[in-house]
């Protein structure tokens, strides 16, 4: 028996991750008759792993599934029993594609579970396939077995009958039709013509006027594929025709939303948008609730491209409409994508122009911005306003590291008006937060800001300073003569850190006065931890026998 | 006759027990004499006659699929390759056999299980008639076929089943019908576009309703498919196309598109009332642009309409009111050039011309020498005027361009 045609496969490296999908997709299907929230969670799953298996093709034959040539699951009484029926109705591949949802995900297990291998169902599935019932899959499909038997049998029937050789040779397909006879063609002569303006077709022909203009041809294409404009008509016929409401809800309008309208994203397509969200028509308000989720945000960003110009303010407006929850995920999106590839820097950039920047301030705030992002973000509050204030205020909502990958951004100047900002990120309890907030000062840090990691070196019982940074700040406050001030008192008092307290004492050795009084004896002495104390002895020493 | 599918199962089953016995201990052992009991039995108690055919690595019974669970399907796999071997792919029982005549056929396939091909040929089992079907070879229908011939037995099923619909009358509309012809219409183009030409637009039959609505499905598919259009789109348009042409058609003429499409909608409306399902995307594409041409949206709205519009206007034109003939593609290619820019849009009159030829099939065009005949497909991309042409049963391949000759009858109305 002839195999199967081979569909494509993916290489996968590890099999128990692809196994693991295969399970949790097959688990899925046979739980799919049940309702309720853990459905949604298995669908869930089900697509976090498939992602995460980078959207492996899962292979069917007969009776088993297959990855890259691996066998991932095999038909064994309740488990795979919609493998065979799935396979007779012509599937060969199913993978996840970009869009998949939950909602994909069950529709298709239900379809899946309910598929038996009888004509009636095979048919009523590949229908439903054919109809783009899969949203947000891609299976790779070739005819069924009920439709290659149709075809055989009447291919045989027609071939077996005889004149099927005359049509294949003459191009007259008809089981034992009529011919057409010369006296059927010489009334062509005597016929007048009915208004067809064969001359002038000649010509025009002649004339080569029926060559194609790939442009235009491509216009008309674009078009006639728009997908705003084609939601516009789905959109117009809900309107006009209530029962188109009732056969599909407004979770699935909006799905078909997510999946055609943002490809490309244009300017009609963000006008309807608006629409949407502006329409008091309950149905449309649905599907407007429905769009306002933060997924849908986030495809929508995923889709605009600032460089596009003129859609960036209507691009805007669609985000103003959102929820704020939405419209944080559009922007982190968009900067998300800008951090991964910096060549969109100026195109957002220009985007960031044309809108109020509070806009984007508000939005990012209290979120978990990671220090890649944080640089994108500096980069164009400092192009939009010079004023440190306005840095320093956006710079306060961010996490500690990606406030310092932000302040990395600016120049070396400017440190100066932010050595508040700095000194608090040097209390963050994080050795690596204070470790690059040390780096990013230099060599030559100004007055306030040194004062400001003085100051915050004191408080440092409750930080994470690590000793090669607090060593650099300290001998960095010795050389510019604030040794006394800010790193005898770090020496002497107990709410500096050990390591801390050694750091600064260590700094101190060039300095021999300031040694001698930061290692002065004082009874709370007794109470520092021993490897201290005895630091702070062996430098009283070396103080005492240098005098001698 | 209808025919009992999971009985044909259990004689499947059977076959195959018998197919193993024979295999293992002979013909002339209990273990086979009890399997050839067990099937006689079954076919007794089974009306016959009852064909059974082993295709596309499934078994069909009077050709209804056999519903399968994997021990089916391996068995029915079992006795199909052996089958295959012996270059049988049907049996028919017409009568039961006989004990004997059970005993022969566990031998024949116990022969072909051990690689023998020719043991059937010389063996006769009353009651019993097996053949091979035609070309018929396992695997998928296009790799096998012809891509003429597939194509041409796409657009006969297509046609019988948009028939089997249309004598119906029915006030809902199917989507398994419509969705199932646009399908093979699509199947009939990938194989070939030439063929799917050729079968429509040549087939003796009249242009009835069916026919003439079929083919403005098969227009949007080709204009689609020259503009190179997603599949979506392609099919959603030729599925509009088909259910307004079909509801607005008429055996002559037809009522304008925008009437065609206010008396489809009714019929997808009940059809969406009807389906237990919710509606693919598929379906509300569909519904959206029949209900975009029934509100008098026009193809300088939405291009997508553009296909449409041309496509069933065509078919309006192919059989007109109080004419005796019906225009052949030639004619309504070069009726659709003159309302170039004015009832048709430019791109879609230019995309069908590339999908089908300047000279497509069915035309009726004369020779240099004077001879007619009909033209059998599109001529080379450099030479559109010299296709294939048939004159009086023998194809001529002609030696200098020809010319198209207007209207001719062939549906036995006027002449």
């Amino acid at each position: 028996m002839a195999a199967p045609p081979h569909p494509p496969v993916t290489k996968t490296a590890d099999i128990s991750g692809v196994r693991a999908m295969a399970g949790a997709f097959d688990r899925l299907v046979r739980s799919s008759r049940q309702q309720g929230t853990s459905l949604e969670d298995l669908a869930h799953r089900v697509i976090d792993i498939w992602r995460q298996e980078k959207a492996a093709q899962l292979v069917l034959w007969p009776t088993r599934l297959a990855v890259a040539e691996e066998d991932v699951l095999q038909l064994d009484g309740e488990q795979g029993r919609w493998i065979l029926p799935a396979f007779m109705a012509g599937v060969r591949g199913l993978a996840i594609s970009s869009t998949v949802n939950v909602d994909d995900a069950l529709a298709l297990a239900v379809e899946l579970s309910e598929l038996t291998a009888t004509q009636a169902s095979i048919e009523s599935f590949q229908n439903w396939l054919w109809s783009d019932g899969a949203e947000g899959f891609e299976v790779s499909v070739v005819p069924s077995f009920v439709e290659v038997m149709d075809v055989e049998t009447s291919a045989a029937a027609l071939a077996n009958s005889g004149p099927l050789e005359t049509a294949r040779s003459s191009g007259l397909f008809s089981v034992g039709g009529q011919r057409i006879t010369s006296a059927e063609l010489d009334l062509a002569k005597v016929r007048e013509e009915f208004d067809v303006p064969l001359v002038s077709y000649r010509a025009a022909a002649r004339q080569e006027a029926f060559r194609h203009n790939p442009e235009r041809l491509d216009q008309f294409r674009a078009d006639l594929e728009d997908p705003a404009r084609q939601l516009e008509i789905e959109i117009d016929a809900a309107l006009a025709q209530a029962w188109l409401r009732d056969t599909i809800d407004a979770k699935r309008l909006a799905r078909r939303f997510e999946a055609h309208l943002v490809r490309p994203l244009s300017e009609r397509a963000l006008r309807l948008l608006e629409a949407l969200f502006d329409s008091q028509d309950e149905y449309f308000q649905a599907v407007a609730t429905q769009l306002g989720r933060p997924g849908f945000a986030e495809v929508l960003a995923r889709a605009f491209d600032p460089d596009a110009g003129p859609i960036g303010v209507r691009f805007a407006g669609v985000l103003q409409r959102l929820e704020p929850p939405s419209r944080k995920r559009a922007i982190m999106t968009l900067l998300e994508a800008c951090a991964e590839d910096l060549d969109r820097f100026e195109g957002l950039r220009q985007w960031c122009e044309l809108i109020d920047f509070q806009f984007i301030q508000k939005a990012v705030e209290g979120e978990l911005i990671r220090p890649k992002v944080a640089k994108v973000l500096a980069r164009i509050v400092l192009s939009g306003s010079p004023s440190m204030a306005v840095f320093d205020s956006v710079i306060s909502t961010l996490p500690a590291m990606a406030a310092v990958a932000a302040m990395s951004e600016l120049p070396a100047a400017s440190h100066e008006q932010l050595a508040d900002r700095i000194g608090a990120l040097a209390a963050e309890p994080s050795e690596e937060v204070v470790s690059r907030v040390v780096t990013l000062i230099g060599p030559n840090p100004p007055v306030a800001v040194l004062d400001a990691l003085g100051k915050s070196l004191r408080r440092s019982a409750d930080g994470r300073w690590p000793m090669a940074a607090a060593y650099r700040v300290c001998r960095l406050l010795v050389e510019r003569g604030m040794g006394r001030s800010h790193v005898v008192p770090v020496v002497r008092v107990r709410t500096a850190s050990s390591t801390v307290r050694k750091a600064a004492l260590q700094s101190l050795s060039s300095a021999p006065e300031l040694r001698d009084e930061a290692t002065r004896f004082r009874v709370s002495e007794l109470l520092d931890p021993p490897d201290l104390r005895k630091r702070i002895r062996r430098s009283r020493k070396v103080g005492k026998d240098s005098e001698s | 006759m209808t025919v009992d599918v999971d009985r044909a199962g259990e004689i499947v089953d059977s076959l195959f027990r018998l197919m193993r016995t024979a295999v293992s201990h002979g013909p002339r052992h209990p273990s086979t004499d009890a399997a050839s009991n067990d099937l006689r039995g079954l076919l007794q108690g089974t009306p016959l006659p009852l064909q059974l055919q082993f295709v596309a690595e499934a078994v069909f019974a009077g050709r209804t699929l056999i519903p399968m669970d994997a021990e089916r399907y391996a068995r029915g796999r079992a006795v199909a390759e052996t089958l295959e071997r012996l270059e049988v792919n049907e049996l028919t029982f017409q009568l039961v056999p006989d004990t004997e005549g059970i005993l022969q056929l566990g031998q024949c396939l116990a022969a072909g299980a051990h690689g023998t091909s020719e043991i059937m040929q010389d063996t006769r089992i009353a009651g019993l008639q097996w053949r091979a079907i035609g070309s018929v070879k396992r695997g998928q229908a296009e790799d096998e076929l012809p891509t003429d011939i597939f194509a041409a037995a796409q657009v006969a099923l297509a046609t019988s089943d948009i028939e089997a619909y249309a004598d119906r009358l029915p006030e809902t509309w199917s989507w398994m019908h419509g969705g199932t012809s646009v399908r093979r219409l699509e199947r009939a183009l990938e194989a070939s576009s030439e063929g799917t030409a050729r079968a429509l637009e040549i087939a003796p039959t009249a242009w009835s309703v069916p026919r003439r609505s079929l083919s403005a499905a098969h227009l949007v598919l080709a204009i689609c498919r020259t503009i190179d259009t997603t599949r979506s789109t392609r099919r959603a348009a030729a599925h509009a196309a088909l259910v307004v042409a079909m509801s607005g058609l008429e055996a002559k003429g037809g009522r304008t598109l925008v009437a065609a499409a206010q008396l489809a909608l009714p019929r997808l409306k009940a059809a969406s009332r009807d389906t237990v399902r919710a509606l693919p995307p598929h379906g509300m594409r569909v519904s959206a642009l029949v209900s975009s041409i029934a509100e008098g949206r026009l193809a300088t709205d939405h291009r997508i309409l553009a296909p449409i519009e041309l496509a069933y206007q065509l078919e309006l034109q192919r059989t007109v009111l109080g004419a005796d003939f019906t225009l052949t593609m030639g004619d309504l290619l070069a009726y659709a050039v003159g309302q170039m820019g004015r009832a048709f849009h430019g791109h879609a009159v230019l995309a069908l011309i590339h999908a089908l030829g300047e000279v497509p099939a069915g035309a009726i065009v004369e020779l240099t020498d004077g001879r007619r005949g009909v033209a059998l497909g599109a001529g080379a991309p450099d030479e559109p005027w010299r296709p294939s042409v048939m004159v009086d049963g023998v194809t001529v391949i002609p030696d200098s361009a020809v010319s198209i000759v207007s209207t001719v009858s062939r549906d036995g109305g006027s002449t």
